[in-house]
C-alpha cells in the first residue's frame, strides 16, 4: 500500500547575511585569522609555559554549593608540569567552625588560602593573564561551582555565564557583578566536552570604587576527561583514567561528606595531585602523535585524525577543488546516516551475530576516496549513460567484486518508483527518523550511487535515472608528506591508502599483541578520520534582535539538489574545516550497501535477520537450523504457527561469510579474519554457542543465550 | 630561594612578552635574545627618552644618499657599521648627480646588510660551538 508522506531532505546552506550584531561566524577556510584586540594576538601552540589545577568540594544534597577547592600552579620542567605553588579557597559564605578547621590546616601545612572571590583575583585571571592553561577532571564542574554566579544564556545555541568578580556598590552596599573583569562563558558541546571563552571585560560599572580594566588573553582550558576520550575514545572517571594510564588509584576509600574536615581537605588535595600526575602522563600520550594541536583543542578522536590529516599536508577538499556549491546541495540531499533496522519485533529468535570490519575505512578503501582526498582537483563529468548501464547489469556477484566499488563514485537524480531507498520521514508522528523502504515520487531526487546500486539489488531492476555525474580526481595534490602515528606506524599518503594502511598495520599488531594500545588507537584513529569530519556543520542559534527583542534572523542561501533559494531563518550553520558532503554521501551509503548484500546473501540462503544497524547484523542461525516460531514469517510449521527459517551455522560460515570475503580490500597477509566477522559474543569456551536476539524497534535489541539459570544477557 | 608570587611573575613577564609581540624576540646587533631585557619601543619613544649618547641614528644608505631610512644603533655598533662603509670603499660624501647618488645609496645599503649578515653568521657560529653542534 502506497502512504504519501511528507519526506525531509538535507541540503547545504551558505550565510548570505548575519542580522546586525551578530557574531560574525568563525573562520571560513583559508580566512585569515581576525585579530581581536582584546586578546593574545596569535594562535598558542603546544602546551603552555604553566598549568593551573584545580578541584572544588561541595555540598552533597542538592544545591551542591561550594565548600572550599585547592589548586596547584606548576611551571614547566622538562616536559612534565612540577607545582611550584599550592593553595585552598574556601566559599565566601562559609560558616565560621568550617573556616577555621581550614585556616588551622593551612597554617600546619603552609598552604596559601583565599576566599572564592579572592581566588579569582588573584589567583585565577592572574594565571590567566600568565596564559596558563587551566586545567581540570570535569573542568565545568569547578569552574561552574567555583564562580560566584551564574545564570543560562540562550545566545548562540544557549550557553552557561558565571560571574567571577562582584563588588559592594558604593550607594547601596549591595554586591554586584563587577564587568571591569570578562564573564566566563560554558558552552557544552555534548557529554564529553564543552568550549570555553571569556566576553568582553569593558563595561565601567556603576559606584564602583575603583576600575582597573586588565586586558585577557583568550583563556586555554583542558578539561582532562575530554583530552583522554580524544586520544583513547574512552569515557573515564579519575579513577579509571588514572588506571588506564598506570597511575596509583584511589588512595583510600574515602568518599566526600559534604563537609570541611581534615580528611576532606586530604581528599581534595590528593585529588588535585592525582590530577597534575594524570596530566603529566597525558601529555606524553599527545605529545607522542606528531601533530599540530593544542591540548585544549582536542575534543574527541575526530580532532586527533584531523591533525594527522594535516600532518600529511592534505589541503582539506573545499580548499583545493573549485566546485560550486550546487554539488554539495546535491551530495547533502543524497547524504543519510547508518542503516538501523529491527526486522522482527517481539519474538527471541536464535541470531548469528555479525559485523562488518571496520565498515567505514573498508568502503573508503573499497571506492579508493583516498584518491579524491589527496587529489590536486576534482572533476565533475557527465556519467548518464555509464550509469543506467552500470545499474542495469548490477547483480550480487557483480557488488561482490571489489573492483566494481571504484565505479561508484556517482551521483543520479532519479525518479523513484517502488524503489528500496533511504527515506527520512516522520514515521512515528513524533521524530523525523530514516527508513529504508520503497518509494515512489514524481519529483527526482539526487541519490548516491552505493544506494541506487543497493535498490537495484532489492528491486531486481534498476532506478529510472534522469541525469548522473562521477567524481574524477585529478594528480596527486602537491605537499603531501609522510607522518608516522603515534611516532611509530609510517604511512606516506603519495603511495598508501591511509585507511587500507592503518587496518592493516592494526591487525599485524594487534595480532602480535591483542592489548598492545597502538593497535587500539589505530582503530580509533581509523574510524574517526574516516567520516564524521566531512559532514561536521555546526549549528548555531541567533540571539534575539537587541532592539525588537525578537528573535533575529539571518539571510542565508539553501542549496536543496539542484534547486536554490533564499530565505531568513533562526539558525546558521558553520560547516566544519574538512566538510566535504560529497564523500560522507558516498560512504554512508557504501555502508549500506554492504549490508544490502548480506541482506541479500541472506535472503538468497533463505534466512532472514533480526536486526541490523549501521555495520552489524543478526542473522537468524541456530547449530543444525530449521524453522523458527514467528508471526508473520513466511514459513509454515507443521502445527500451522508461521515461522522463519534460520540458517545452519555452516550455512552461514559457507554462503555467506566467505561469499562476502570477496570484497576484502586488505592484504591476507595482514588481516587474517574474514570482512564480515562472526563476533566474539557468539562463542563461549572457544567454541560457537546458540545466541538468541530479542529485539523492540531499531537500536532497540538485546543478544542472551539460555543457560541452565535462566536466561544471561550478552549485548545490548 | 624560595618565589612568593609565581603566578604573579608569570603574569607579569607573559604580558611583557605579550607587548614585545611575536617571536623571535632578539637585538639586531648586539643578538641578546633574552626577551626579559627587551622593550619594543617606536623610534619616536626612544628619541624622547634614550639620552642621544647611547643610542644614535643611523643612515642605512648614508645621510648623504638617503637622509629617510635609518635604525637605531648603539655607538659601538654605529662606528662599526660606518667603518664597514669606508672600508668597502664606498664614498659617503654627496653626490650632485642623481644616478650615481642612487648607486651609492645601494652601495651602502649593500655594505650595511653584510655587516648584519656577517654578524648573524658569526653570532650563529659562536652559539653552535657553545653547544658542540658544529659540524664544521
Amino acid at each position: 500500500m502506497i502512504e504519501p508522506k511528507i519526506i525531509d531532505l538535507r541540503v547545504h546552506t551558505e550565510i548570505l547575511e548575519l542580522p546586525a550584531g551578530a557574531r560574525k561566524g568563525r573562520r571560513s577556510p583559508g580566512e585569515p585569522l581576525v585579530v581581536d584586540c582584546r586578546v593574545t594576538q596569535v594562535d598558542p601552540a603546544g602546551w603552555s609555559k604553566c598549568v593551573l589545577v584545580l578541584d572544588c568540594e561541595t555540598t552533597i544534597d542538592q544545591t551542591q554549593k561550594l565548600l572550599f577547592g585547592s589548586y596547584q600552579y606548576c611551571r614547566e620542567r622538562g616536559s612534565e608540569f612540577l607545582a611550584v605553588q599550592e593553595g585552598i579557597f574556601y566559599a565566601d559564605n562559609l560558616d565560621a567552625q568550617s573556616l577555621a578547621i581550614l585556616r588551622q590546616y593551612c597554617d600546619v601545612h603552609k598552604l596559601s588560602w583565599v576566599s572564592q572571590s579572592e581566588f579569582w583575583e588573584r589567583v585565577f585571571w592572574r594565571a590567566v593573564r600568565a596564559g596558563s592553561l587551566i586545567v581540570g577532571f570535569n573542568l565545568p564542574f569547578d569552574i561552574s561551582h567555583s564562580a560566584l554566579d551564574g545564570c543560562w544564556t540562550p545566545r548562540r545555541g544557549g550557553a552557561w555565564s558565571f560571574t567571577t568578580q562582584q563588588f559592594a556598590d558604593a550607594e547601596t552596599g549591595e554586591m554586584r557583578e563587577d564587568r571591569c573583569f570578562p564573564r566566563f562563558v560554558i558552552t557544552p558541546k555534548d557529554g564529553k566536552g564543552a568550549f570555553y571563552r571569556l566576553t568582553k571585560a569593558v563595561r565601567v560599572s556603576k559606584n564602583r570604587p575603583r576600575v582597573i580594566i586588565k586586558k585577557y588573553p583568550a583563556i586555554r582550558c583542558a578539561d582532562l576527561k575530554t583530552l583522554i576520550w580524544a586520544l583513547q575514545s574512552k569515557s573515564v572517571s579519575l579513577e579509571s583514567a588514572c588506571e588506564l594510564y598506570g597511575l596509583p588509584g584511589k588512595v583510600s576509600g574515602y568518599k566526600p561528606t559534604g563537609q570541611v574536615s581534615v580528611a576532606e581537605i586530604e581528599y581534595n588535595r590528593t585529588d588535585v595531585s592525582r590530577t597534575v600526575g594524570l596530566l603529566n602522563a597525558v601529555r606524553a600520550d599527545f605529545d607522542g602523535h606528531p601533530i599540530k594541536l593544542t591540548p585544549e583543542k582536542a575534543f574527541s578522536p575526530a580532532s586527533i585524525a584531523k591533525g594527522y590529516l594535516d600532518a600529511m599536508g592534505i589541503i582539506p577538499p573545499r580548499e583545493k577543488f573549485t566546485l560550486g556549491p550546487e554539488i554539495l546541495g546535491i551530495a547533502m540531499q543524497a547524504y543519510c546516516g547508518g542503516r538501523a533496522e529491527c526486522r522482527i519485533r517481539h519474538t527471541p529468535v536464535p541470531v548469528v551475530y555479525t559485523d562488518f570490519l571496520s565498515q567505514y575505512p573498508t568502503v573508503n578503501t573499497l571506492m579508493d576516496l583516498w584518491s579524491i582526498l589527496t587529489a590536486e582537483q576534482l572533476q565533475i563529468e557527465d556519467a548518464t549513460d555509464e550509469v543506467r548501464d552500470l545499474l542495469s547489469q548490477t547483480t550480487l556477484d557483480r557488488v561482490l567484486d571489489r573492483d566494481f566499488w571504484k565505479k561508484l563514485r556517482f551521483f543520479a537524480l532519479v525518479v523513484p518508483d517502488e524503489d528500496v531507498l533511504p527515506v527520512r520521514s516522520d514515521y512515528n508522528g513524533q521524530t523525523s527518523n530514516i527508513g529504508l523502504n520503497p518509494l515512489t515520487s514524481s519529483v527526482p531526487i539526487w541519490c548516491a550511487g552505493p544506494d541506487l546500486v543497493g535498490a537495484t539489488l532489492y528491486k531486481g531492476q534498476p532506478p529510472k535515472v534522469v541525469k548522473a555525474f562521477k567524481l574524477v580526481p585529478v594528480e596527486k595534490q602537491a605537499g603531501l608528506k609522510s607522518v608516522k602515528l603515534r611516532g611509530l606506524v609510517d604511512i606516506d599518503p603519495r603511495i598508501d591508502d591511509f585507511f587500507k594502511k592503518v587496518i592493516e598495520e592494526r591487525a599485524r599488531i594487534k595480532r602480535a599483541n591483542e592489548h598492545d594500545p597502538l593497535a587500539y588507537f589505530l582503530k580509533i584513529l581509523a574510524n574517526a578520520g574516516s567520516y564524521g569530519l566531512f559532514v561536521e556543520v555546526n549549528p548555531e542559534k541567533l540571539g534575539n534582535n537587541p532592539k525588537t527583542g525578537k528573535p533575529a534572523r539571518a539571510k542565508v542561501r539553501v542549496y536543496a539538489g539542484e534547486d536554490t533559494f533564499e530565505p531568513t531563518s533562526e539558525f546558521v550553520e558553520y560547516p566544519g574545516r574538512w566538510y566535504f558532503p560529497p564523500i560522507a554521501a558516498l560512504i554512508t551509503a557504501a555502508g549500506r550497501l554492504l549490508l544490502a548484500a548480506l541482506e541479500r546473501a541472506v535472503t538468497d540462503a533463505g534466512g532472514t535477520y533480526l536486526m541490523c544497524d549501521t555495520d552489524s547484523m543478526a542473522v537468524v542461525a541456530s547449530e543444525s537450523g530449521g524453522l523458527v516460531p514467528c508471526t508473520g514469517g513466511p514459513h509454515h510449521l507443521p502445527d500451522g504457527g508461521e515461522a522463519v527459517k534460520a540458517l545452519p551455522w555452516t550455512e552461514v560460515q559457507e554462503k555467506i561469510v566467505t561469499r562476502l570475503d570477496s570484497l576484502n580490500p586488505y592484504g591476507r597477509d595482514a588481516v587474517s579474519e574474514p570482512i564480515l566477522k562472526i563476533e566474539k559474543v557468539n562463542s563461549s569456551n572457544g567454541k560457537q554457542r546458540e545466541l538468541y536476539g530479542y529485539g523492540i524497534s531499531a537500536k532497540r535489541y538485546a543478544l542472551f543465550s539460555r543457560t541452565s539459570d535462566g536466561l544471561q544477557i550478552e549485548g545490548l | 630561594m624560595i618565589e612568593p608570587d609565581p603566578i604573579g611573575n608569570d603574569a607579569r613577564e607573559a604580558e611583557h612578552l605579550r607587548k614585545l609581540g611575536p617571536p623571535p624576540h632578539i637585538c639586531l646587533f648586539c643578538g641578546i635574545d633574552d626577551p626579559i631585557v627587551l622593550l619594543r619601543k617606536t623610534l619616536a619613544w626612544l628619541q624622547a627618552r634614550v639620552p642621544p649618547r647611547l643610542l644614535e641614528e643611523h643612515h642605512v644608505g648614508g645621510e648623504n644618499h638617503d637622509p629617510n631610512l635609518t635604525v637605531l644603533l648603539c655607538r659601538t655598533c654605529h662606528w662599526k657599521v660606518t667603518a664597514g662603509y669606508f672600508r668597502a670603499g664606498i664614498d659617503m660624501r654627496y653626490e650632485p648627480d642623481e644616478q650615481k647618488r642612487r648607486w651609492r645609496k645601494q652601495q651602502a645599503r649593500g655594505a650595511f646588510l653584510i655587516a648584519l649578515g656577517e654578524d648573524m653568521v658569526e653570532e650563529s657560529t659562536t652559539q653552535l660551538k657553545e653547544i658542540g653542534n658544529d659540524r664544521t
